[in-house]
């Protein structure tokens, strides 16, 4: 008995601390025992915490920070200023503000060679955004072109977005150059008015 | 004579009771911490062989392999009562692991047309035979393994103390709690209850022999009449450790040494044919006479444990010790750091290439189950090596001894068991808590030896540690060496988790409504191999789809629940028509336990969970990162979020 009083004497502080901690503790199981509310839902909010996050809506083919929006079928930038594309090619872009009650223009800058067209014919070029289409224009004429094509609102509620371009004429690889050669890309956009 | 002392001199008689008042006081205190923690350590041990699936049976014959070889022994046989099916017999090679897979019943080995098991019988000869016979019925083998852990705990415990009572200053009480906590916590030993079948009541077994041993090897030091005495029991220790595991007969080459080495003729031969020695030897050369005895009676040789005709995956079949083997274990045993994760358990065992060297060849039969580093896990098992720091005087000190044998032994098992190629936590019980304790021993004697505020700074660097294993090891231990906590007892998991996750972001969460997608570029040709696609939870609460590649334009998504070596898998095939972003969806339903998945709106798979538990931060989409190794998926992907409500 004299001991054991003697060991709580000396330990007097210990023994308080670890009082005081379960004390704590009891009150946290406490309020852990309270029922839980059903956990909101968990979506691409919660993931996209961890994802690489996309911030252009428009970038010209020469911006080297934009090389992760281009997703499949875009070759290396050529003389600082252009890339040629492939038969199929997509990009990524980030939504702009106010498109999602205005729509947005998708806007693509590039070129025909004439060597290109001479040998494909007339090309058309149809754009899809979430597998669906939303623009196709034929170009008969070699040199600079655009594409346009307006998004309604309603496909413009989140971001990013993946757009896949598709030619139906192109130059396979093996034919100019080990490439497969489509046009040259200068810029792409996603405008709101 | 002390009566006559006392009427002379009342005031130094009153002085020395005082002392002695005194001592045993402390002594007291000792005993009274010592059986706080053990009490703590046997809940917490229970706690953790039924937090798993294991469950006590004690009214009915049990199907574990060490309750079947019991059974044998009590028929006369050393065969298991199970037969082997027909097509496997009748295979022509019934030991190819491609052919058997199908008939094999696993980790037995095959011999005769009937059944043996590889694992030393030592335990079945002790305890379950034994149990059966005074019962009539199985002892569970979960149960054996909590009692030998915890009964192997307790010598070591034992030892402990009577080791540190032989140091010259005593070390403060908190300390020897924090040393008896973590010999109990803070190792390898504390993963092995929660899924505790045969594997790890050789194990265990094996562990609480070897730990008598080095007890009684002690007391043979301490002793001067019964030295002989505690050197045979010393010897039937590990010699019975042996039976156990072959690799333990190793604790008798310090031993031997020891002895031979602090006898008053070194090295001669009459100090190698004295008394002692062979109190020591002769033990343990019966023990491993009647080992050989019982392999040449199954398999007509007695070096033969049966791992010749073992029905096994190729990584692990025939294994034999080969030096090649040595240096990725080595390395998987000592160094191979874990995952530290911000969701509860916080740390978790990772698959990694032998120092991170990616594509480094393993040997051709090297089987790695999954282990943690010794000195991330537990850095106080360096101090065993500490004594060669110690000023020589201290150098025959019996502490000292002690050190040296549970180190030299500790070395000698972690490369043999390294040579093995077989690696995996378990194994690590075989070195481990000597090692520890060789470095509780040595954490004492320089505690000891130390003044003022370099022993205070020193004692708060040695607890710090200490914490850091207890933490790391415990975490382990709660996810198990197959995360099956979580499975059996989700609700009770997720309610112990709940304690210490204060941050909502990685709070787990029990069967979660979630829909979340991403769109993925799949090019046509496919990219060969399989990818990940999304990822959720963790080892035995992971949900992965992935995708693999089947023909040029076709793939399969794979859904696959659970451990990935025993996942439960769905899949569907998909045609891709263009290259070109994709749209997949991932639909949880709390009320059915449905997982969806959807390619472009379309339905193609819906797979029952048995439950789905994941944190917010665990939900990837692109990628996963089981058993610490981040696989992506290769080409680009978005994960879209909404701009405007």
């Amino acid at each position: 008995m004299l001991c054991f009083a003697r060991l709580i004497g000396l330990h007097r502080r210990s023994i308080l601390f670890l009082g005081l901690l379960l004390g704590a503790a009891t009150g946290c199981a406490d309020h852990m025992r309270r029922p839980n509310p059903q956990p909101e839902i968990i979506s691409n909010e919660d993931v996209a915490q961890i994802q690489p996050a996309v911030h252009s809506h428009s970038f010209t083919m020469r911006n080297v920070d934009a090389t992760r929006q281009l997703a499949a079928g875009i070759h290396d930038v050529e003389n600082n200023a252009w890339r040629w594309t492939a038969g199929e090619f997509s990009i990524v872009l980030a939504t702009p503000r106010g498109a999602s009650t205005r729509g947005a223009d998708l806007v693509f800058g590039f070129h025909i060679p004439d060597a290109i067209l001479r040998r494909t014919g007339p090309v058309t070029l149809t754009a899809y955004l979430n597998a669906a289409e939303v623009g196709a224009r034929t170009y008969t004429a070699a040199g600079a072109q655009r594409f346009s094509a307006m998004i309604p609102p309603e496909l413009l509620r989140q971001s990013p977005l993946a757009i896949d371009f598709h030619l139906d004429r192109y130059i396979p690889r093996g034919v100019l150059e080990s490439r497969e050669l489509g046009v040259v890309a200068y810029t792409v956009s996603l405008e709101s008015e | 004579m002390k009566t006559a002392d006392t009427r002379e001199e009342p005031s130094r008689t009153f002085a020395t009771a005082e002392r002695f008042i005194i001592q045993r006081c402390v002594q007291i205190q000792y005993r009274v911490v010592w059986l706080v923690v053990v009490l703590v350590v046997a809940s917490v041990y229970l706690w953790l062989t039924k937090s798993g699936w294991a469950r006590f049976e004690w009214k009915r014959d049990l199907d574990g392999y060490y309750d079947l070889l019991g059974r044998a022994f009590l028929s006369g046989h050393l065969r298991l009562p199970i037969e082997p099916r027909r097509e496997l017999l009748a295979l022509a090679n019934p030991w190819d692991p491609d052919l058997n897979a199908p008939y094999r019943v696993l980790d037995l080995a095959l011999y005769n047309r009937h059944y043996y098991l590889y694992h030393g019988a030592a335990p079945a000869l002790l305890f379950f035979a034994p149990w059966r016979l005074l019962t009539g019925h199985d002892l569970p083998e979960s149960f054996a393994v909590f009692v030998m852990c915890v009964g192997g705990f307790l010598v070591l415990c034992e030892l402990l103390m009577v080791v540190l009572r032989t140091l010259p200053a005593s070390v403060p009480l908190w300390l020897f709690a924090l040393f008896l906590l973590t010999l109990a916590l803070g190792q390898s030993l504390s993963n092995m209850p929660q899924r505790a079948m045969f594997y790890e009541v050789a194990s265990a077994a094996g562990f609480l022999f070897a730990s008598c041993g080095f007890f009684c090897l002690f007391k043979s030091f301490a002793s001067v009449q019964r030295r002989v005495t505690w050197l045979f029991l010393c010897g039937l220790c590990f010699g019975l450790a042996a039976g156990c595991r072959p690799n333990l007969v190793f604790a008798a080459v310090p031993a031997l040494a020891v002895v031979v080495l602090s006898g008053p003729r070194r090295l001669s031969l009459r100090a190698l044919l004295s008394r002692e020695v062979i109190a020591l030897a002769l033990p343990i050369a019966i023990c491993c006479l009647c080992v050989a005895g019982y392999n040449y009676a199954r398999f007509g040789n007695p070096f033969e444990f049966g791992l010749r005709y073992l029905m096994a995956t190729a990584s692990y079949q025939n294994i034999r010790p080969t030096i090649g083997n040595i240096f990725p274990s080595l390395y998987y045993f000592l160094f191979c750091t874990p995952t530290v994760d911000p969701v509860f358990p916080f740390v978790r065992l990772a698959f990694r290439w032998p120092f991170e060297s990616i594509g480094y060849h393993f040997p051709a039969r090297f089987f790695n189950g999954g282990t943690g580093g010794m000195l991330v896990l537990c850095p106080l098992v360096l101090l065993a090596v500490g004594p060669a720091f110690l000023p020589k005087k201290m150098s025959r000190h019996v502490a000292v001894t002690t050190i040296w044998s549970l180190t030299a032994f500790s070395i000698l098992s972690i490369l043999f068991v390294g040579s093995l190629g077989l690696v995996s936590q378990r194994y690590e019980v075989d070195f481990q808590p000597y090692l520890l304790l060789a470095g509780c021993i040595f954490m004492g004697l320089a505690v000891g030896l130390m003044r003022g505020r370099t022993r205070l700074w020193v004692q708060f660097g040695f607890a710090l540690m200490m914490a850091w294993s207890i933490l790391a090891n415990m975490a382990l231990a709660v996810q198990g060496p197959y995360d099956q906590f979580v499975q059996a007892h989700p609700e009770s998991y997720l309610r112990l988790a709940k304690w210490f996750s204060p941050a909502d972001r990685f709070r787990p969460l029990l069967n979660p409504p979630l829909h979340v997608y991403g769109h993925f570029y799949f090019p046509v040709p496919c990219s060969p191999g399989m990818q990940p696609l999304f990822s959720i939870g963790e080892f035995g609460s992971r949900y992965v789809v992935s995708e693999v590649c089947k023909q040029d334009n076709q793939i399969t998504i794979v859904s696959s629940s659970g451990d990935p070596r025993f996942a439960q898998v769905w899949v569907a095939d998909i045609a891709l028509d263009r290259a070109g972003f994709e749209r997949v969806d991932l639909d949880f339903a709390p009320q059915n336990k449905n997982m969806t998945v959807r390619w472009n709106g379309r339905v193609i798979l819906t797979h029952p969970l048995p439950f789905l538990f994941t944190a917010r931060s665990q939900v990837r989409v692109g990628w996963d990162a089981t058993f610490g190794q981040k696989t992506a998926f290769s080409g680009r992907f978005i994960v879209p979020v909404t701009t405007e409500k």
